[in-house]
């Protein structure tokens, strides 16, 4: 029996745009298990960015209680919070989001600079993990240097070098061509293979059907589709 | 998050933004360059101006000069008469604190000295001992008159090395040599120091070096016929006293001179004051467009920071995104924004030291020779850290309070 990862208990997110309240998410119940690989699938406006948002720590729920690892994070500080994004979970965006003055193995070394690893320790790991994604020749480069998948490659590699509770990707084939898309969505399965847990948040069907569970969401609500 | 890094974005943005980042750093190179020269300046102006006091005999010398006969006293001032030594006989009978006097008997600014064909034109005085201590003068060579040449009446002088090198730089030492005052011949038995300072080829101390000193009775029995003397300076070697002592002079005077009030006893107390005062004006004054200068440069670098992370919201957000605290931006900002400031101190202290060669190098006359001192440099510098740090505090608190969500969002 796989330990869950996160427990949303009737997670509710209110937005106030003044005169009237918008529900984005209405008591979503919710566990994520230790070495799933999860999608989460929804047309805009569904909700879908702000179940992201609140699982990834990067806002707080209004109601409901949310575990991480078993603890109650529902009421922590922004600082706090920060250190969990830092340390136990992973992002990679649409957009790649590296910073373009850095290059590979600085964007990759990012979150250790935060999370105070010291300079030799960084390196060692973030070359370990570039090998892993298949960018170990490709450290020194700039960016705007690399084709999109590698980009996205080098944002997995950064997502995974504090070796995360999980890992989020939103929709991480988005900005890719087919092909390159496919090997994206492959290095995310061989991860999943080795034990990551990989929440892919998208609304391409096709994306989504290559995981092992996935939930749909709308009008606030949380469906299981398949798992 | 480590300095170190912070530095490193700080460099690279900047790096990226050359022209952007030396504008905004120009502000603070003025202030600190401004600030810099100023001191160098005023340090050099106050050492020529404690020099000069010093050379006319410090603090501790009060100078008894004519002053205006008032109106209701015109009617008999010829009562008055002139200073004798019978005023030195009553100040030092009445007053033990006076430490040295010094009767003179000036001759005039220029008078003719003459040796074989040459001739120059300087201030000959007559005067006793006590002129060595209280106008701070010092024999290079030779003796200085003493008293025995005023009770013999000897027809001994002292030259200034004005008259010394006009006179005798061709022939020799002019120790024991004659050179003719007035028509009159005088023996050579010693030759001042030399005094000089200033800048390039200017001696504001040249005056000191215009100079003659024979005895005093011998000026009186060949030259003025008389026994008035022309100036009367005492020195009072204790500065606390000096003005109490020099109110208490005022006064015997006053009864010597029959009580008409035509002598006014003045300190070298009051110059210091004047100058004192005058400097601290000075110094407020370019205290001021210094402040303005750093403040033109802090308020330049609080605008490029703003601009700077308004260019960055989206990196702000990645940053969040992957574990960067608010504390942790805040710093990176203040990094970035006292980085600008740090250059700009350097680059300042360097143009200060240019700017102060360049203008000691164009202006060469009545200007004091600039003192630099690292201290003062350094102040300059750490204000302008300063600066760096003030004002990187609002764009820096902004962007520390960016939310992540949005900020990801910006495009």
């Amino acid at each position: 029996m796989a330990r869950p990862v996160v427990e949303l208990i009737d997670i509710c997110k209110t937005y106030d745009t003044g005169a009237t309240a918008f529900e984005a998410l209405h008591k979503v119940n919710l566990t994520i298990d230790e070495g799933e690989f999860l999608a989460i699938i929804g047309p805009s406006g569904s909700g879908k960015s702000t179940l992201m948002h609140i699982l990834g720590c990067l806002d707080k729920p209004t109601s409901g209680i949310m575990k991480l690892e078993g603890r109650d994070i529902s009421k922590l500080g922004s600082n706090d919070l920060a250190a969990i994004r830092n340390k136990r979970i992973g992002f990679v965006f649409q957009t790649f989001n590296l910073l373009p003055r850095f290059n590979v193995l600085q964007n990759v070394e990012l979150p250790m600079v935060y999370g105070n690893v010291s300079p030799f320790n960084r390196r060692k790991r973030a070359m370990e993990i570039l090998e892993t994604v298949g960018l170990g020749d490709r450290w020194h480069h700039l960016p705007q240097e690399l084709s999109g998948g590698q980009r996205q490659r080098a944002a997995v590699a950064r997502a995974l070098v504090m070796n995360p509770a999980m890992v989020f990707a939103d929709e991480p084939t988005g900005n890719l061509d087919t092909k390159t898309g496919a090997q994206i969505m492959q290095l995310f399965k061989d991860l999943n293979d080795k034990g990551h847990t990989i929440i892919l948040v998208t609304h391409d069907r096709d994306v989504a059907s290559q995981t092992k569970r996935q939930i749909e969401i709308r009008d606030g609500r949380v469906k299981e589709v398949k798992g | 998050m480590s300095l170190l890094h912070g530095i490193m974005v700080g460099c690279k943005e900047m790096w990226a933004h050359k022209m952007r980042s030396f504008l905004t750093m120009l502000g603070v190179i003025l202030g600190v360059a401004a600030l810099g020269a100023m001191f160098a300046f005023m340090e050099g102006m106050i050492a020529d101006m404690q020099k000069f006091i010093r050379e006319t005999g410090g603090v501790e010398r009060v100078t008894c000069s004519s002053d205006q006969i008032p109106e209701d006293q015109l009617a008999f001032s010829s009562l008055n008469r002139q200073r004798r030594m019978k005023d030195i006989a009553a100040l030092k009978s009445n007053i033990p604190d006076i430490d040295e006097y010094s009767p003179e008997v000036s001759l005039g600014r220029d008078y003719p000295v003459q040796h074989l064909n040459k001739t120059v034109r300087v201030e000959v005085r007559g005067v006793t001992m006590g002129e060595l201590a209280l106008r701070n003068y010092e024999v290079e060579k030779g003796r200085f008159i003493c008293d025995l040449d005023r009770v013999k009446r000897q027809r001994v002088c002292v030259l200034g090395t004005y008259a010394s090198d006009e006179l005798f730089g061709s022939y020799g030492d002019p120790l024991g040599r004659t050179v003719r005052i007035g028509g009159k011949n005088f023996k050579v038995i010693g030759v001042l120091k030399h005094y000089q300072a200033g800048n390039g080829g200017f001696n504001f101390m040249s005056w000191k070096n215009r100079i003659v000193f024979i005895p005093l009775e011998t000026t009186w029995m060949v030259f003025t016929h008389n026994k008035d003397i022309t100036a009367l300076d005492i020195q009072v070697k204790d500065t606390a006293k000096v003005a109490a002592i020099s109110q208490l002079a005022q006064q015997v005077l006053f009864h010597t001179h029959r009580h008409i009030s035509c002598l006014q006893m003045r300190t070298n107390e009051e110059m210091v004051e004047n100058f004192s005062s005058r400097t601290a004006a000075f110094n407020i004054t370019l205290g001021i467009v210094a402040s303005i200068s750093m403040l033109v440069g802090g308020i330049g670098i609080m605008n490029i920071m703003l601009a700077s992370i308004n260019e960055r919201i989206r990196e702000i957000g990645i940053r969040k995104a992957i574990g960067a605290r608010n504390i942790d931006i805040l710093s990176q900002v203040i990094v970035e924004a006292v980085l600008l400031s740090i250059l700009g101190g350097v680059l300042g202290v360097g143009v200060s030291l240019l700017l102060t060669k360049f203008i000691t190098f164009f202006v060469k006359e009545n200007l004091s020779t600039p003192i630099v001192k690292p201290e003062q440099l350094l102040f300059a510098f750490s204000v302008s850290v300063v600066v760096g740090i003030i004002f990187g505090i609002f764009p820096a608190f902004k962007a520390s309070q960016l939310d992540p969500i949005e900020a990801l969002r910006h495009e």
